[in-house]
């Protein structure tokens, strides 16, 4: 069972993530802020994990758009293909070549 | 920190006994009454409202229109969630269930929803004495004519809030898709919610009852959010999106790329396998996509002697596939017909053959995987140079350190405190009124910079603490003495 942070600790820890952030890496922030997460007080924990969700849905539905983008582009480019495919076996048919 | 507190609450104490612009014809009125809780006061001026037949369930409602002595909408416009009750855009709440204050501080959480966090977390009005000053005027049962206004306006965007925050509730399967995303920071902080179902069930609590505070305290990255899922259930269910996958079906079909052949790729069962499969795809998808682009390349370069032998058809808009059909058509022709192209008949038939299996396998069963799906976006997005965009706040850790370093760093704070404080209204003496003036003054500051940057990801957390301990020093710096903003 993990105790939650007093006031103090929690002073603590965000003067020690506020260093992590002006003068450290993403990496470095994501492994502090995990680290504590469990004795972070409630409210705290609630922002974070929203917050990590938000950008995690906001990154879904970036990449989303852009497989959307990727399959129709990949669609009329194969259906062109195609087209392109038997227009070619029609001239050997037809024997124009 | 204990003197700190101190101080403060002398402060706040000092600023609560005097109003800090008092009327002349007004007394400071000694001894301040024992101050009575927020919502039982409130509740009782809506009660007397109804009595005087001053309003109905919208108790403190007040006619709109008034001076427009607050212009600046820059901070606040109501396009991106904010709100300016000196400005309000009733078509902004077409379909919203309006509350009156009455009806939202006669029911428990929208009571604490509005108390708590709404009227906190907006931009204080600008009437006599801020939203202290408000209150303290209800808690005397004698607003003002614009105190009612504000409190009118803010019901009606509690309301809008409230109601945008109940249009989408995550499910269990949501949030667990989510969490699937291994490489995502809520991927590694769902773990701590509990494994399996429960932990799961535990994150869709705490998010949704985070939608709803988010809703209230910062808007626009609550409207992003939501927008994000439901841009997300209307790219799966669309009639769009099932006629493309049966398109990718038959194309598979008519170059023999089989779901079996593909799937046997992906082995998720272990973590030493995904990561295996992850790399593999990886590496594929990356030649794949080069090949793809080279295809393209193929059907879009533009030798001008062959352009001018095409003739487009009526209809065929440049980029639709009609319009890429036809150029495909024509240089396949023009392969078989004019040598100039360098290209044979049987050659051009057997770059159609490889660039078809190519797309199909691309675009084939794999990509309903949601780790296919995420590593073929990644590459397209790489591919486009697309960079994120800055709405509502930092999105990247990249942003948060230029901002923290830049204009929200302690000197760039401290200057602009130091500047505020050479103009001529700064109270500059040091009694409590001048104390709680000055007090009031920066933390207004503070609070439109924040509105400015506030979002709803992580990394908007993450400067909006950083936010606050930078205006707390840089604060303390230019008052001489502590401030908690």
């Amino acid at each position: 069972m993990t105790t939650t942070m007093n006031k103090e600790e929690l002073g603590a820890f965000y003067d020690k993530l506020a260093e992590l952030t002006e003068h450290g890496t993403e990496g470095d922030v994501r492994t502090y802020v995990d680290h504590y997460y469990p004795r972070l007080p409630e409210t705290v924990r609630n922002e974070i994990l929203f917050g990590a969700l938000a950008d995690a849905v906001h990154d879904l539905a970036r990449e989303e758009a852009a497989v959307e983008q990727v399959i129709e582009e990949g669609l009329s480019a194969a259906e062109a293909l195609q087209q392109a495919k038997e227009q070619i076996q029609r001239s050997q048919k037809n024997g124009l070549t | 920190m204990q003197r700190e507190d101190e101080a403060i609450e002398k402060a706040e104490k000092a600023r609560k006994r005097a109003p800090e612009t008092p009327p002349p014809t007004e007394p400071t009125p000694e001894p301040q009454p024992q101050p009575r809780d927020f919502n039982e006061v409130m509740q009782g001026f809506a009660e007397e409202a109804r009595r005087r037949g001053e309003g109905g369930t919208r108790g403190a409602e007040a006619p709109q229109g008034g001076g427009d002595i607050y212009t600046d909408t820059s901070l606040n416009a109501p396009a991106g969630g904010g709100f300016d009750w000196r400005k309000v855009d009733q078509l902004r709440y077409e379909g919203v269930p309006l509350k009156g204050v009455r009806e939202i501080l006669a029911d428990k959480r929208d009571s604490q929803l509005f108390n708590e966090y709404f009227l906190t977390s907006l931009r204080p009005p600008e009437v006599r004495g801020g939203l202290e000053g408000l209150k303290l005027r209800y808690a005397e049962e004698r607003p003002e004519p614009e105190d009612m206004k504000f409190m009118g306006a803010a019901a009606d965007e509690f309301s809008y809030r409230l109601h945008l925050a109940e249009q989408k509730k995550l499910e269990v399967a949501d949030v667990e898709l989510l969490a699937r995303r291994g490489d995502s920071f809520f991927a590694t902080l769902v773990k701590h919610e509990g494994y399996g179902q429960e932990g799961l069930k535990r994150a869709t609590e705490i998010a949704n009852s985070a939608i709803l505070y988010n809703a209230m305290t910062k808007p626009d990255g609550a409207q992003k959010f939501l927008a994000d899922l439901q841009s997300l259930s209307r790219n799966r269910d669309s009639s769009r999106y099932k006629e493309s996958e049966a398109r990718r079906q038959e194309i598979g079909k008519s170059v023999g790329v089989s779901v079996r052949d593909y799937e046997k790729v992906f082995r998720l069962d272990t973590e030493a396998n995904r990561r295996a499969s992850k790399d593999y795809l990886e590496k594929k998808i990356h030649e794949q996509a080069g090949k793809f682009r080279r295809m393209l390349d193929w059907m879009d370069s533009d030798n001008p002697e062959i352009g001018r032998k095409f003739v487009r058809l009526p209809g065929s808009l440049p980029g639709s596939s009609r319009w890429a059909a036809e150029r495909a058509v024509q240089k396949a022709e023009l392969a078989g017909k004019d040598y100039t192209y360098h290209l044979s008949l049987s050659n051009a038939l057997k770059t159609i053959d490889t660039n078809l299996k190519d797309i199909a396998t691309y675009l084939g069963p794999a990509i309903n995987k949601p780790e296919v799906r995420t590593l073929i976006a990644r590459e397209a997005l790489t591919n486009q140079n697309q960079r994120l965009a800055s709405e509502g706040g930092p999105e990247s850790f990249e942003q948060v350190q230029q901002l923290s370093r830049g204009a929200c760093s302690q000197q760039s704070i401290e200057q602009r405190i130091r500047e505020r404080m050479r103009e001529r209204d700064w109270p500059k003496g040091n009694t409590p009124d001048d104390i709680a003036a000055q007090n009031s003054i920066v933390r207004d500051m503070a609070r439109a910079e924040r509105h400015e940057y506030a979002g709803g990801g992580f990394f908007a957390w993450l400067f909006g603490m950083l936010f606050g301990q930078n205006w707390n020093k840089a604060a303390n710096g230019a008052l001489g003495r502590p401030i908690r903003i």
